[in-house]
C-alpha cells in the first residue's frame, strides 16, 4: 500500500527523521495561523506533483488561500484532491540529496541507495551509474552503522553532512524494518541555510502481506493509484472477508470494457487476459478465483461481475485446476447467472478443466438448453487462450445483431 | 534422473495438521512419496494419515534421521520461523507452500538457507513433481497423472496453476516431464530460474526446459545471463505473460528506487528481448510450446 506524503511523514517523525513543520488542511478555512512563506502540496499518490503544478510556493496569506482553493478544486486520475499539506518554506543551502531503501531481486534482499544529486531528475541521473551509490543489506543483520557510513562516504559526503546523514539513513532503515515497508524514499533531502537537514518529501510503500503485525499503524484502504475502491471493488472484497475457504473477489479491478470476466488462477487468469487484450477484446473487469472457493462465493462474484450494464459477453475461463472443484464453482456461476437482471442474452464462453469438470459440463448443457443461455463450453482439450478468439468473434456478432 | 525430488526423497511436513498440510500429506502419500513425519507445535503425539506428528523438527529428526526434505505448509505469520527451523537442522531441500509471506521474512529465510547451504524453493510454491517418482505439495492435485507423466522436459513456473497447465499442454503433444517446479511468483524466492536451470543442466534425463515467466523483478533476465554465458546449454523455451498486466497502473513499481535498480528490467518486452538474445525461443501462447520444442529437439 502506497502512503500519502503526510502519512509517510508521520512515520518519519516517529523515528526522528526531521520533516518541515506542517499542517494538513482540507478547507481554505483551516489556513489561519500558518507560518509564511509556505509551500502547499496536494496529497495525491501521483509521482509527478511538481511537474503537474500540484506543489505551490506561497509568499503571503492571499497566495496561500488561493493556492489551497485552487488545489482543492483539482482532480488527479479521476480523484478529487481533498487534502493539502502546508509546510514551512525551506531556504536551501546546497543541492538536493537522495536516500532510499527498497528490495532488489538481484541480491534478493534490501538495498540502500544514496545520491548527492536528488530531485525530480533522479531516474535520468541514475543512468550514469556513478551518481547513485548502492549497498546491499544482508537481511539477517540489517543496515549497520558502519554500512551507512560506508555508503555515504562512497557517495562523496564528508564532515558534518556525513554524520547527520548517517543518523538519518539509519532512522530510515528503522522505518523500513519496523513498519515492513517495501520502499522508503526521501527525494529530496534538503539542507537549509542554517545547516539543518529535512526530508522534504516522503514516499513509502508498505508490504500488505505484513499487515498482521503492523497493528497500531492503520491506514485506510486504497488501490494502487490511491483511488478509493469503487462500489463493486468493495463488494468484491466483501465476498472473501469472513470466509477463508478459497478466494474469490479479493482481486477485482473494475475496467471500462463490455466483456464480463470470471477467470481462475492467478497466473492462468493473466495469460487469458493477455490473449483477450491482444485480440482487441475489452474486459469490463479483471477478477481471479482460486484455492477451491465454495459455490456461494462464485454465485456472489458472478452476480457482481454481470450486474454491470452494457455487457456484450461473458468469459468463464481457467486452466486445468489442481484441486478446485469445477462442479461446485460452475454451479455457483449458474446460480449467480440466474439472478442477473435482465437475463443475459449475450454469448457466454466457458473454458475449464479439473476435478469433476465433465459432470459440471453436463449440468451446464442442461441448464443452457432448458433456461435458454447462449453457452459455449470448452474443456481441457481446447487451448484456453484460443477461446479468447471464439469469445471475441461471438461478441462482435452479438453487437451487430443488437445494432439492427 | 530428475532434479530435487525422486524415489530417495524423504519428507518432513511442517504445519502437518493444518488444512493445507493435511491435504498435501494425503496427496503426497497417494503419489508414493515417502512422507515420514510431521511437525506442528502443540500437536505432538497426534497422527495425520498415520504419519506421526512432533512438536519440533529436532524431535522429528531424532526419530527419523533419514529426512532430507522439508515441506512448509504453515500460515504466513509463522513461515519464517518454520523455514529457519528446518534450515538450522540442515534439511537439504525446503519447499515452501505458504503464500503472502511478508517480503522481509522471505528475504531473511532465503539468506539464512543460503548461509546454511540448503536449497529453498518458494514461498508461494505449489510444489515440485518428478513424474512417476515423487511429488512435494499439492502440485497436480488429487490426479497428477492428468497433467504429468515421465519424460525429458523440465518445467519451471512462477505460477502454480500454469505449472500444471503447461505440463498438460506438453502431455497432449506427447512430451513427458523430468521435473516440474512451482518456483513461486513472489518478488523474493529461494530458487530462481537461474538456480534451477543449473540443476537441470546437470540432469542427464532433461533434454530441454520450459520457463513460464511473468512481469516484474529480474529473474527472467538472470536466466538469460546464465544461458548466454553457457552455464546452461540445453534448448529452452519461454512464455512470459504480462500484456494485460502492463496496461494496469503499476502496483509493484517501487518509486524511483525501483526504476533505478531495475534499470529497464522487469517489463515483458525487456524479458523477452533478453531471453531471445540468449537464444531462448518465445511462445506467444502456451499452446505453441510443444511445436517449438519439437523443432528445437529435432535439431539436436
Amino acid at each position: 500500500m502506497r502512503l500519502y506524503e503526510y502519512e509517510g511523514k508521520e512515520l518519519f517523525e516517529k523515528e526522528e527523521i526531521p520533516v518541515p513543520k506542517g499542517k494538513l488542511v482540507s478547507s481554505v478555512l483551516d489556513v489561519d495561523g500558518i507560518e509564511l512563506p509556505a509551500i502547499a502540496k496536494a496529497q495525491t499518490l501521483s509521482g509527478k506533483r511538481g511537474r503537474d503544478g500540484l506543489i505551490v510556493p506561497c509568499k503571503n496569506e492571499t497566495e496561500l488561500k488561493s493556492a489551497v482553493k485552487n488545489l482543492l478544486s483539482k482532480k488527479v486520475a479521476g480523484q478529487k484532491i481533498d487534502k493539502i499539506l502546508i509546510e514551512k518554506f525551506l531556504f536551501e543551502k546546497s543541492s538536493e540529496f537522495y536516500l532510499a531503501i527498497t528490495y532488489d531481486t538481484s541480491s534478493r534482499g534490501p538495498v540502500a541507495l544514496v545520491s548527492k544529486k536528488g530531485g525530480v531528475e533522479i531516474e535520468e541521473l541514475a543512468k550514469d551509474r556513478d551518481t547513485v551509490k548502492k549497498i546491499t543489506i544482508n537481511p539477517i543483520i540489517g543496515l549497520q552503522p558502519w554500512m551507512a557510513r560506508q555508503i555515504l562516504s562512497t557517495a562523496g559526503f564528508s564532515g558534518l553532512h556525513f554524520l547527520s546523514l548517517t543518523k538519518i539513513l539509519l532512522s530510515l532503515w528503522k522505518v523500513f524494518e519496523k513498519y515492513d515497508a517495501r520502499l522508503v524514499e526521501v527525494n529530496p533531502l534538503i539542507e537549509t541555510e542554517d545547516e539543518e537537514f529535512y526530508a522534504a518529501d516522503a514516499k513509502i510503500i508498505l508490504d500488505d502481506d505484513a499487515d498482521f503485525r503492523r497493528g497500531e499503524v492503520g491506514f485506510p484502504p486504497r488501490d494502487v493509484l490511491g483511488r478509493k475502491l469503487t462500489e463493486s471493488e468493495m463488494a468484491a472484497k466483501g465476498i472473501d472477508k469472513n470466509d477463508h475457504r478459497g478466494s474469490a473477489g479479493s482481486t477485482y479491478i473494475e475496467l471500462d470494457g463490455d466483456i464480463g470476466v470470471i477467470a481462475a488462477g492467478g497466473g492462468g487468469s493473466l495469460v487469458n487476459m493477455d490473449a483477450l487484450v491482444a485480440l482487441g477484446g475489452r474486459p469490463a473487469n479483471y477478477t481471479e478465483h482460486s484455492g477451491n472457493p465454495p459455490r456461494e462465493k462464485l454465485k456472489k462474484l458472478t452476480e457482481l461481475v454481470l450486474s454491470k450494464k452494457g455487457l456484450n459477453g461473458c468469459w468463464f475461463v481457467g486452466a486445468t485446476a489442481n484441486f478446485t472443484d469445477i462442479y461446485e464453482t460452475l454451479e455457483g456461476f449458474v446460480e449467480g447467472l440466474r439472478n442477473v437482471k435482465p437475463k443475459p442474452t449475450y454469448p457466454i464462453v466457458i473454458r475449464r478443466g479439473g476435478p469433476r469438470y465433465e459432470e459440471a459440463f453436463e449440468m451446464l448443457r442442461n441448464v443452457g438448453k432448458k433456461e435458454g443461455f447462449d453457452f459455449h463450453i470448452f474443456g481441457p482439450e481446447t487451448p484456453m487462450t484460443s477461446t479468447a478468439k471464439t469469445l471475441v468473434t461471438l461478441v462482435n456478432k452479438y453487437k451487430k445483431l443488437k445494432e439492427r | 534422473m530428475s532434479i530435487l525430488v525422486d524415489k530417495s526423497t524423504k519428507v518432513l511436513v511442517q504445519g502437518a495438521t493444518g488444512k493445507e498440510g493435511q491435504r498435501a500429506i494425503k496427496q503426497m502419500l497417494a503419489y508414493g512419496t515417502n512422507v515420514l513425519v510431521g511437525v506442528t507445535p502443540g500437536k505432538g503425539g497426534q497422527e495425520v494419515e498415520s504419519v506421526p506428528i512432533f512438536n519440533s523438527v529436532e524431535e522429528a529428526l531424532n526419530k527419523f534421521p533419514d529426512v532430507n526434505t522439508s515441506f512448509i505448509a504453515v500460515p504466513k505469520q509463522a513461515s519464517k520461523d518454520a523455514i529457519v527451523e528446518s534450515a538450522a537442522h540442515k534439511i537439504g531441500l525446503i519447499n515452501v507452500l505458504t503464500e503472502h509471506m511478508p517480503i522481509a521474512d522471505a528475504a531473511y529465510a532465503v539468506a539464512f538457507s543460503k548461509d546454511t547451504g540448503v536449497k529453498m524453493v518458494g514461498p508461494s510454491s505449489i510444489g515440485i513433481i518428478s513424474p512417476g517418482k515423487a511429488k512435494l505439495g499439492s502440485i497436480g492435485g488429487d490426479n497428477p497423472d492428468f497433467s504429468f507423466f515421465p519424460g525429458n522436459i523440465g518445467v519451471i513456473s512462477k505460477s502454480g496453476g500454469m505449472a500444471s497447465e503447461v505440463s498438460f499442454i506438453l502431455k497432449k503433444s506427447g512430451y513427458g516431464q523430468s521435473t516440474v517446479i512451482g518456483m513461486g511468483g513472489d518478488m523474493i524466492v529461494g530458487s530462481t530460474f537461474a538456480d534451477l536451470l543449473l540443476e537441470f543442466e546437470e540432469d542427464r534425463e532433461t533434454a530441454a526446459v520450459v520457463l513460464f515467466g511473468e512481469v516484474g523483478g529480474s529473474y527472467e533476465e538472470k536466466a538469460a545471463e546464465v544461458i548466454k554465458s553457457k552455464k546452461f546449454t540445453k534448448p529452452a523455451v519461454a512464455f512470459i505473460s504480462g500484456i494485460f498486466a502492463e496496461t494496469m497502473p503499476s502496483g509493484t513499481a517501487l518509486g524511483h528506487a525501483g526504476a533505478i535498480i531495475e534499470a529497464g528490467k522487469g517489463s515483458r518486452e525487456g524479458k523477452i528481448k533478453a531471453l531471445e538474445a540468449a537464444g531462448v525461443k518465445i511462445a506467444e501462447v502456451p499452446d505453441d510450446l510443444p511445436a517449438i520444442l519439437k523443432k528445437l529437439l529435432s535439431k539436436g
